[in-house]
């Protein structure tokens, strides 16, 4: 589904130049839960940025849902996000100013979908999330547990193949933290591609795979159960 | 402590150095036309800045009221109204006669043509210009007595000192300097080179000088009021000479009222011919100059309080490490006061270095003496502070009322409800541009329009007016019109009593042209050449024949062969203009001085004396004993040899008088110049307006795109294209720009409509200049939002997503 070949990003500021990335190779297949882990500053964050089209890398070749993306243009991003990549962040990220089902539609605005289309799939999403009665709500009236339901209600509306999970329990107690991995296990073994940042070895077994990351590579892969 | 709220302050201000740039650039800018429309008002509003005791100080106008056509007011009146008015109130004025005119001056070899002031020996207790040198009481006392002014004294007699020397006074006078003064400031009725007395004047000057008819207006009539003398104590008076020096009103349907003004208002009052500045004009100004304060005082603490909010977690932590409710309002106030105090500096310096570009454009020396003028000061800092403090005040009292922990959770959240209020402060902001645009367009048109309708007849090769022609006799007037005419660098030259941008005119008024009707109409005295050189069309009839035609001063016929305009046509009961011609008109009421009119030609209409009103009823004699000017018709492609033709035949025909010759745009121009730079001055302030309301745009924009990067991140994240962010951006700020045309527009109508209504001849308003305003302000809005909102979509999202 998506693939990694000698990909490498550094981050430059005016003092130092710091490498997030080196030589790193990595495929995702259809179908997989992959977990992502390391210390800080390992490169977690950055790899899930070019896994989501969000970044680009400074060299190396990448191909996404078959396509060349290694020098694709905003645009053709673009339509690849909103058509096949859904993200759930760890600190949520609703717009404030929206309501639930606003924010969820949000991922259904730059697609091709109509408007009754939309609402259908938004009310979908939320009682998927099992957040349909808080639709009109504005996140900050909501808990943080509730708040990541949204965001992943965002993440699965517009049906993408893959969803990025970047830390999704890090601002949540255990049992929020529990309640949303049992929901991305859910949506994998309904067949959904997940891939998840974290530092949780607990929510890293819901994983089918585990990626670690030091200093911009993989050190190592390990297969559960 | 103080230092550590002071680095704050200018760290802060360093941090948003973008910000504070806008801030600072759009406050200093409206500073910068808030002390220039109050040096010009001071200027307007205190005119002849000497007068000692100005409130006593009064200007005789006279109200000239028509039966048929337009009246006018004169601050000219007649030479005898002063002996009159001191035969009725004794001491308790002080009176003097004061006339403009134009004299050679000669000192040995020096000849000019100087402006001079002629004025009884009172004139300088009442208009008290401070002297140099001689005693203003006195100083024109004896015959042809002559005060000069500094500059005048300096070309005459270059570093001497003039005191007691003598000038020629039109080759016909010695006169001697009997006191000096410094030159007379812009904003004076008498703006002269020098002042000579007027009891001497009229052996030399103009012969109408010393005219002692009243229908003759030649002098203005100027009182000092002793303590206890009022207006009301004039009124009667003034009432009863009226009444038996002009007898003949009761009868004859013209009306003369005397009129007192004050002296330093006059030129407010539309008495003065030319003049079209009114305190409308300047209440509208001033206006100008509080609304462009007004937006730039929104846009600062528009932008102050949008930033405070990022302030949030600051305050939080120095609350929870204890700071104090007054002190934390002490720190937010900081910056905004700060900045509003280096905005009036920048201002202050920007007047300075200015001041003489401005004064040219404004054609009117300003001073800016902000030592001499404490309240300009005063007032200016008071405003610097209280923009300061009201940008700074609303975020301070909100943000330091917040507990620590509640300041610490809001930090990084945006504020919903201020910034309503900042859409609303937009909306007005632009509201007010819009109206300020369209009403400066109809302005501009409306000059044009005026202006253009005055020119458009000397279109084609330029015109000539020599002036002064009544200083020769008679036979050398024509001698010189035949010599131009038959000069073969020129293309025709003619005689005529008025010329194009003449600010007199002669009226007749008549009750036997048509029955039970009084007609009053211009009276032009020409010669057989006039139409052909000005180039006017001859609707039906013929042109004069000097031959047969000309009126001989001496033996007056006992009909009058006329050419008159379509519109006295009309006026004489002819709507076909074309029927009059070959008929007499008139000459029925046994009047001898009524004579008949022998029509025999029409003439089209063109504005003639005045250029601000269209030509009335006109007619026009052959009668050169009245000329006062000659018209030259030169050809374009060879200006400088036919000026220098007409150069030479006036110097072989009246060598001891310069010539006085000027271009005939130029002369209907000059009656513009005050009317098109009030239009400009308007202009230029309300671009300064806009500007500011753009810069504020500009921040304002650049401060949303900001706070909404964690959204725009989140959009792209979600698959938004960067037209998406775009048009999300313009989109959010291009609702208030049309809602601000909605409220403009019906505002700007019902003022643009009161204006014009004051106008004759006027402009039709149409939807132009509305949709115009409309929409420049909406593309300038955009060319200001759309940088901000594509460097915004184009970011990474990944970085707008860090973001917080």
């Amino acid at each position: 589904m998506i693939r990694l070949e000698n990909v490498t990003k550094s981050y430059r500021t005016d003092e130092v130049e710091t490498t997030a990335l080196a030589d790193l190779s990595l495929a995702i297949d259809p179908g997989e839960f992959v977990a992502i882990m390391g210390p800080s500053g390992c490169g977690k964050s950055t790899l899930l940025n070019i896994l989501g089209l969000l970044d680009k890398p400074d060299g190396g070749r990448m191909v996404a849902f078959g396509e060349e993306v290694s020098d694709a243009g905003e645009r053709k991003l673009a339509r690849l996000r909103a058509d096949s990549i859904g993200f759930v962040f760890q600190s949520f990220n609703l717009i404030d100013e929206l309501t639930v089902e606003e924010n969820v539609e949000v991922s259904l605005l730059y697609g091709s979908n109509g408007r009754s289309n939309r609402k259908q799939r938004v009310a979908d999403a939320l009682s998927r999330v099992g957040m349909a009665h808080r639709a009109r709500h504005r996140p900050q009236q909501l808990s943080g547990g509730q708040q990541q339901r949204v965001a992943i209600a965002r993440a699965i509306a517009s049906d993408p193949k893959l969803i990025l999970a970047d830390e999704p329990t890090g601002n949540l107690d255990t049992k929020n933290g529990d309640d949303v991995m049992a929901l991305l296990g859910e949506l994998n073994r309904a067949g959904r591609t997940v891939v998840m940042v974290t530092h949780s070895p607990d929510h890293a077994a819901y994983a089918k795979r585990t990626v670690s990351l030091l200093d911009g590579r993989v050190v190592a892969e390990t297969r559960n159960g | 402590m103080w230092m550590n709220l002071l680095t704050t302050g200018l760290r802060v201000l360093w941090k948003d150095r973008f910000y504070a740039a806008i801030n600072l650039v759009g406050l200093a800018v409206a500073f910068t036309a808030a002390i220039f429309i109050a040096l010009w008002l001071r200027f307007e509003l205190t005119w002849e800045p000497f007068l000692e005791n100005p409130d006593a100080v009064r200007v005789i106008a006279l109200d000239i009221q028509l039966p048929s056509a337009k009246g006018f007011h004169s601050i000219n009146g007649p030479n005898l109204l002063r002996e009159e008015l001191d035969a009725a109130l004794g001491d308790r004025i002080i009176s003097a006669r004061y006339q403009d005119g134009r004299l050679i001056v000669g000192s040995g070899d020096r000849r000019s043509v100087e402006r001079v002031g002629a004025a009884d020996p009172n004139f300088f207790r009442i208009v008290t210009i401070p002297f140099l040198a001689g005693d203003p009481a006195h100083a024109l006392d004896e015959p042809n007595a002559i005060v000069l002014t500094r500059s005048a004294a300096k070309k005459f007699f270059g570093d001497e000192d003039p005191m007691g020397r003598t000038l020629e006074l039109q080759n016909q006078a010695t006169g001697k300097v009997t006191g000096l003064i410094d030159d007379m400031p812009d904003n004076s009725l008498f703006r002269r080179a020098m002042f000579v007395s007027a009891e001497t004047a009229g052996s030399y000057m103009s012969r109408s000088v010393a005219s002692t008819r009243w229908e003759d207006l030649n002098a203005y009539t100027l009182l000092r009021l002793r303590p206890g003398t009022t207006d009301a104590d004039l009124q009667a008076p003034l009432g009863a000479i009226a009444k038996v020096k002009y007898p003949d009103d009761a009868s004859s349907g013209v009306r003369h009222i005397f009129e007192s003004h004050k002296l330093r208002a006059v030129h407010l009052e539309g008495v003065l011919y030319g003049q079209t500045r009114s305190r409308t004009s300047l209440g509208a100004l001033g206006m100008v100059g509080l609304l462009i304060l007004a937006i730039a005082g929104i846009n600062f603490i528009n932008l102050a309080t949008a930033r405070a909010t990022r302030r949030t977690r600051e305050v939080g932590v120095r609350k929870a490490l204890g700071a104090s409710r007054a002190l934390l309002i002490v720190q937010l106030l900081a910056e905004p006061v700060l900045l509003a105090a280096a905005s009036l500096l920048v201002a202050f310096v920007a007047v300075e270095v200015t001041l003489p570009a401005v004064s040219g454009l404004l054609g009117t020396r300003l001073e800016f003496a902000y030592w001499r003028e404490p309240i300009l000061t005063l007032g200016m800092l008071l405003c610097g502070l209280a923009v300061g403090v009201g940008a700074g005040f609303y975020p301070a009292l909100i943000l330091s009322r917040l507990t620590p922990v509640a300041a610490l959770r809001a930090a990084g959240r945006s504020g919903g409800g201020s910034s309503l209020v900042r859409q609303v402060l937009v909306v007005m902001q632009f509201a007010a541009s819009i109206g300020l645009i369209v009403l400066t367009i109809f302005i501009q048109r409306q000059t044009e329009h005026a202006r253009d309708a005055n020119l458009t007849r000397i279109a084609g090769d330029p015109l000539v007016i020599l002036e002064d022609l009544d200083r020769l006799p008679l036979s050398q007037r024509k001698l010189m019109i035949e010599r131009l005419a038959s000069e073969p660098a020129l293309r025709g030259a003619t005689g005529s009593s008025l010329a194009q941008g003449d600010d007199k005119q002669s009226l007749s008024t008549r009750d036997d042209l048509v029955p039970g009707q009084r007609i009053t109409y211009s009276v032009v005295r020409i010669d057989q050449s006039y139409f052909a050189v000005h180039g006017l069309r001859l609707l039906a009839g013929r042109v004069f024949d000097d031959t047969r035609d000309q009126v001989d001063p001496d033996n007056p016929p006992a009909r009058d062969v006329a050419i008159i305009s379509a519109s006295a046509a009309r006026a004489f009961g002819f709507p076909n203009v074309r029927d009059i011609v070959g008929q007499s008109v008139g000459g029925s009421n046994g009047d001898p001085s009524d004579r008949p009119l022998d029509v025999i030609g029409v003439v089209e209409d063109f504005p003639l004396h005045s250029a601000q009103d269209s030509m009335g009823p006109t007619v026009f004699f052959d009668a050169p004993g009245w000329f006062r000017f000659i018209t030259v018709r030169v050809p374009g492609a060879h200006l400088r040899d036919g000026v220098a033709a007409i150069d030479r035949i006036w110097k072989d025909l009246a060598p001891i008088y310069p010539i006085q010759r000027q271009f005939a745009d130029v002369r209907l121009d000059r009656v513009w110049t005050a009317t098109q730079r009030e239009a400009d001055v308007l202009t230029t302030f309300a671009l300064v307006a806009v500007l500011i309301g753009c810069l504020g745009l500009l921040g304002l924009s650049a401060y949303t795109a900001e706070r909404r990067t964690k959204e725009i991140g989140i959009r792209k994240a979600m698959g938004a294209s960067t037209t998406d962010v775009v048009k999300l951006l313009v989109m959010q700020l291009t609702r208030p720009v049309i809602v601000a045309n909605l409220l403009a527009w019906p505002v700007a109508l019902w003022i643009v409509q009161r204006w014009l209504s004051a106008f004759a001849d006027r402009i039709p308003i149409d939807i132009w200049p509305f949709l115009a305003a409309g929409a420049g302000t909406l593309v300038l809005a955009w060319t200001v939002v759309i940088g901000h909102a594509l460097a915004v979509g184009r970011a990474r999202p990944s970085y707008a997503l860090r973001y917080e």
